[in-house]
């Protein structure tokens, strides 16, 4: 479907198809005909906007809370382990 | 042959092992991360990566695409957990292990913070510049995650923590990416629960910290 410019139509959603499809959106696995058709919703709704990015500052804040480093003593035992291959 | 004395050449004229140790340098992190959020024990996490860096490179010869080698080794380290390390496990767990009540995979109630709690909690609750209150939080979040049901938890950390596709969380967790899909929006509407519960549980007082949070 195309519009009068030619370009591609964004298909339209309502709010419970919006945020059925919110993960995969913000995950970045959707494909791109429903990446639009989501954006194109966000910028109509206010509701659906703040739900987007709430979830979107809670994954953030998921991720510095889980980000781990490896202990030196790990680190450590790896490198004996891979030098004794 | 042993795979020890094969010398693959790889792309640049870097040979398996030298490759293989690269990979592992730049994986180090993201493997115990991972290890730690299956094992909730540091010693089992690091005993669980060592295992899995050893049967990785006796499988390296194996790997066709080694750009793949990231949802490649969480596989190997998801497998040496499941049929290995959970049956052996002696230590306890160091995390908390608040359930949530409600777990099953298929259930398709949807919880959520934002339609639950005040705007003005959630504006001072997502300030990321307080950094005595950034700490408390990410207190919660780690026990938030902590109390998910394992498939959750794990299916959590590596698509959100580690930037693993659908597909490639499915891959490691042997599982449809549909499974992956329902999986992430269970486990996220659980987690948006257990904040909640604690927010609103025991010595947390959410009235409180939204009056904090608007002076």
């Amino acid at each position: 479907m195309t519009d009068d410019k030619g370009k591609k139509a964004v298909a339209e959603i309502d709010c419970l198809q919006a945020i059925t499809q919110l993960y995969e959106y913000l995950d970045g696995n959707i494909d791109e005909e429903s990446r639009a058709s989501v954006e194109h919703h966000l910028d109509h709704c206010r509701d659906c906007f703040s739900r987007a990015e709430f979830e979107r500052a809670l994954t953030e804040r998921i991720q510095e809370s889980q980000k781990g480093k490896a202990p030196k003593s790990l680190q450590e035992r790896l490198r004996h382990l891979i030098d004794s291959f | 042959m042993h795979l020890a004395q094969v010398t693959v050449v790889m792309r640049g004229g870097e040979d398996a092992k030298a490759h293989f140790s690269r990979a592992i340098e730049e994986t180090m992190d993201a493997l115990y991360t991972v290890a730690l959020r299956l094992t909730r024990n540091g010693a089992d996490a690091e005993d669980l990566v060592a295992e899995t860096v050893a049967k990785a490179w006796a499988a390296f010869g194996q790997l066709e695409d080694k750009e793949r080698f990231r949802p490649w080794i969480f596989r190997i380290l998801h497998n040496s957990f499941i049929s290995d390390f959970r049956k052996k496990k002696v230590r306890p767990v160091e995390e908390s292990d608040i359930r949530v009540n409600t777990c099953g995979e298929d259930d398709d109630d949807i919880f959520s913070l934002l339609e639950t709690m005040p705007h003005d909690f959630l504006v001072w609750w997502g300030n990321p510049e307080r950094e005595y209150v950034n700490k408390l939080l990410g207190d919660d979040i780690r026990k938030a995650i902590a109390s998910l049901p394992e498939a959750f938890r794990v299916t959590v950390i590596l698509v959100n923590v580690e930037g693993l596709s659908y597909d490639e969380a499915a891959e490691v967790l042997g599982v449809p990416p549909g499974t992956v899909r329902s999986r992430m929006k269970r486990g996220r509407t659980l987690l948006q629960k257990s904040l909640w519960e604690q927010a609103t549980g025991a010595g947390l007082d959410v009235s409180d910290r939204m009056k904090e949070g608007i002076e």
